[in-house]
């Protein structure tokens, strides 16, 4: 065959594979819009006041795009937008209340276009031109700051510090010149951890501590390193997190954002507050708050405070009565815990959806409601990434459970098929983790409707109003801090981990900005589209089962 | 928000029609790098942005095209290099294809996803050179590699995508 034959060929075959791309709306509108943004001078601060926004069944203004545009779904799709268009022209409420801003996240507007931090003493960040939605007298406080002292040799000694360089790193992809990484993983060095509030820079707490770092290969990749602090004596005696009961802390974590860091750096709090804050599921989520991190006395840039998913963090969640001790195992590929393998061992050989004996060894065992939660959530915000980051935790004497460990790559791809992805016979993910407990309890068609039932409430509860409204209070809290942070860290940016992140502080700033937008203003909105409809196909449901689990907003 | 105004608009008109050009077969483009239709939409719409910054240094009509896949092809590779991209399983099946309701042949699909799931440095040189109709010139300028190694990167993947089909047809 001759090569424009071969050509002729290859166009044709491609153009027809290929033709429900043509179906997809023209994103020129998109387009044009972002190159006038960009062409205008006046910084946009997202704001927290939400825009309105159609509920995420019935998007208005982005059709979401149909991965396989097969007749059901066309048909599906084409009876949820004319519900849609009814609802509209009756002039129902179809989306959710979304929570007021919180005023603590709101900007500070002085008369004019533009805001400031509150004035406290502590390092503020450059000063911007911002335009914001707010009301006036609202305003968003400085991030709290954790001050962090240890011996400098601790960290910079050329074969003992934990920030040292080592043998392993290849300098030429990581060019931070006082940094290393891999070789003294688990190692602490001890100092001291001031925390200080960003609003009166009234110290709160003041320990002496070790310091390790933390965070898993990705994280530990990049130049600003997390940081795992934990309490040499006594505690931490202030309640660190407002959103949480809990007065005192043995560790914490000052995270760099993880696979997240040089994206949107509040991906995984968001996703975090949202379950915490807008459904009833019964899980462990770890506590978010970013703050501002001082090394001694070197400003070490804005990190993520998390709480550190431990056995003090479980107890202090779990509260159990007469039990002091705790199996822990993260990632399902995990081969770490001998009586969590067992379990799983023996399930995979058990019937539990025909055998009763199979069935009540399952439900003794495992904390059923537990497990379908953290399926339905990583499913629901398309976490590609669950294989690794599945936390499960067994107190003594009691049944296993699971915890929302990090979700840095949740609501980064809105039509990932996380049904498909972690329900493969051949195992989750692309890495085939076990998923045999998941495969198991899914069988059993009582725990399938329950599946189900956590499914359609988290697509009713976070709708694409709420995601962005959350989002837009997270980012709010960081906005003023990241010039400052960027023009410590973008330097260091390394296109060998990420091609596309600046290496200057306004250009990583607009980065930034961009992957926030990318988030808020296509993943949020097409999110839910894609979960309902993936979930129509995988389970074979009808357009009135859907409804039953799914629903088509308040008050129906 | 600051209407864009004299020069400005004149980018914008040419970016506009740019966009109406082009846009399907930059998207078609991305979603062969990608395989991913939301991020090949990311991806196409970053394609535009970049070249509306650069659009001063590009005024042969004649080359646009060449221009507008040269930087689409670059930045799905950043894509590609991105911790997301390498965590995905990229391979691709018939029944994952963005088909449209019309019946589509089977073999078409198969040859499509066949040139998919090749090794990225031959599927793209199928991409710029067969799909997108790039000469050779052109496509050695996308790949930063010189004219006579598209050639034999082309006779490579077509003999790739032949096995492969024939494993196929077997099977």
């Amino acid at each position: 065959m001759k090569e424009h034959e071969v050509q002729e060929r290859i166009q044709q075959a491609v153009r027809e594979s290929l033709t429900g791309l043509d179906e997809l709306p023209s994103q020129e509108h998109g387009i044009l819009e972002k190159v006038k943004r960009e062409a205008d001078p006046v910084i946009t601060v997202y704001s927290g006041a939400g825009e309105t926004m159609m509920n995420p069944a019935f998007p208005s203004g982005e059709q979401p795009r149909l991965r396989r545009l097969r007749p059901a779904l066309v048909l599906c799709a084409a009876f949820v937008l004319l519900a849609g268009l009814w609802m509209m022209i009756q002039n129902r409420n179809m989306s959710y209340q979304i929570t007021q801003p919180d005023p603590a996240t709101q900007l500070i507007d002085n008369g004019t276009d533009d805001l400031t931090p509150a004035s406290t003493g502590l390092p503020t960040p450059l000063p911007m031109a911002v335009s914001t939605q707010q009301k006036p007298g609202n305003q968003v406080p400085p991030l709290d700051r954790v001050d962090l002292y240890v011996e400098p040799d601790l960290l910079w000694n050329e074969e003992t510090g934990i920030l040292a360089e080592g043998t392993e790193i290849r300098k030429s992809q990581i060019p931070f010149e006082n940094a290393v990484y891999r070789k003294m993983i688990g190692q602490s060095v001890e100092g001291k951890m001031t925390y200080s509030s960003g609003s009166t820079g009234e110290l709160l707490a003041e320990s002496p501590v070790t310091v390790q770092l933390g965070g898993d290969s990705y994280s530990m990749d990049m130049p600003q390193k997390s940081l795992l602090i934990r309490v040499k004596d006594g505690l931490i005696d202030t309640p660190l997190f407002e959103d949480r009961p809990y007065n005192v802390y043995l560790s914490v974590l000052l995270q760099n954002g993880g696979k997240d860091c040089l994206l949107t750096r509040v991906a995984d709090g968001v996703q975090s507050r949202l379950i915490e804050k807008y459904t009833d599921l019964n899980i462990l989520t770890l506590a978010w708050k970013p703050v501002v991190v001082y090394l001694n006395d070197e400003y070490w840039g804005q990190c993520n405070m998390r709480e550190s998913m431990d056995a003090d963090t479980i107890f202090q969640y779990e509260k159990p009565a007469g039990s002091n001790s705790v199996s822990t195992m993260k990632g399902l590929g995990s081969k770490g815990n001998m009586e969590y393998l067992e379990l799983v061992n023996r399930l995979q050989k058990s019937d539990p959806a025909n055998n009763p004996e199979d069935r009540e060894y399952l439900e003794k065992n495992v904390d059923i409601d537990s497990y379908l939660n953290w399926l339905a959530i990583e499913m629901y915000f398309g976490n590609a990434d669950a294989a690794s980051t599945f936390f499960t935790y067994q107190i003594y004497g009691q049944k296993w459970k699971c915890a929302l460990l990090e979700m840095d790559y949740g609501l980064f791809n809105a039509s990932f098929n996380a049904l498909e992805s972690y329900l493969k016979p051949e195992g989750f993910g692309t890495t085939k983790q076990n998923n045999t407990i998941f495969l198991k309890i899914l069988e059993i068609d009582e725990y399938r409707e329950l599946f189900l039932e956590k499914l359609g409430k988290l697509y009713q509860s976070l709708t694409t109003e709420v995601m962005q409204a959350e989002l837009d209070q997270c980012v709010a809290m960081l906005e003023p801090e990241m010039m400052k942070h960027f023009e410590r860290w973008a330097p260091y940016n390394v296109p060998a981990l990420n091609q596309e992140a600046p290496t200057t502080a306004e250009e990583a700033y607009e980065y930034w900005k961009g992957r926030i937008d990318r988030m808020r203003n296509g993943t949020m909105i097409k999110r839910p589209w894609y979960v309902y409809l993936q979930t129509q196909e995988y389970f074979g449901l009808s357009n009135e089962e859907m409804m039953k689990y799914f629903g088509m907003g308040e008050g129906e | 928000m600051t209407r864009l105004q004299g020069p400005e608009s004149g980018r914008e008109e040419r970016l506009t029609e740019m966009i109406r050009r082009y846009e399907k077969d930059i998207l078609r483009l991305c979603y062969l790098y990608l395989h991913d239709v939301d991020l090949a939409e990311d991806a196409a719409q970053d394609t535009f942005l970049k070249a509306y910054t650069h659009l001063d240094s590009q005024q042969d009509p004649e080359k646009e095209k060449g221009w507008l896949v040269t930087i689409a092809a670059n930045v799905c590779r950043d894509y590609l290099r991105s911790a997301w991209a390498r965590h995905m399983n990229r391979s691709v099946q018939i029944e994952d294809l963005p088909v449209a309701i019309s019946p589509t042949d089977e073999n078409r699909l198969t040859l499509t996803a066949a040139i998919m799931n090749l090794p990225p440095k031959y599927s793209e040189v199928i991409i710029l050179r067969y799909v997108q109709g790039l000469d050779l010139k052109e496509t050695a300028k996308a790949l930063h590699i010189t004219p006579s190694a598209v050639s034999r990167r082309c006779r490579k993947a077509c003999a790739k995508l032949k096995t492969e089909l024939e494993g196929s047809e077997e099977s």
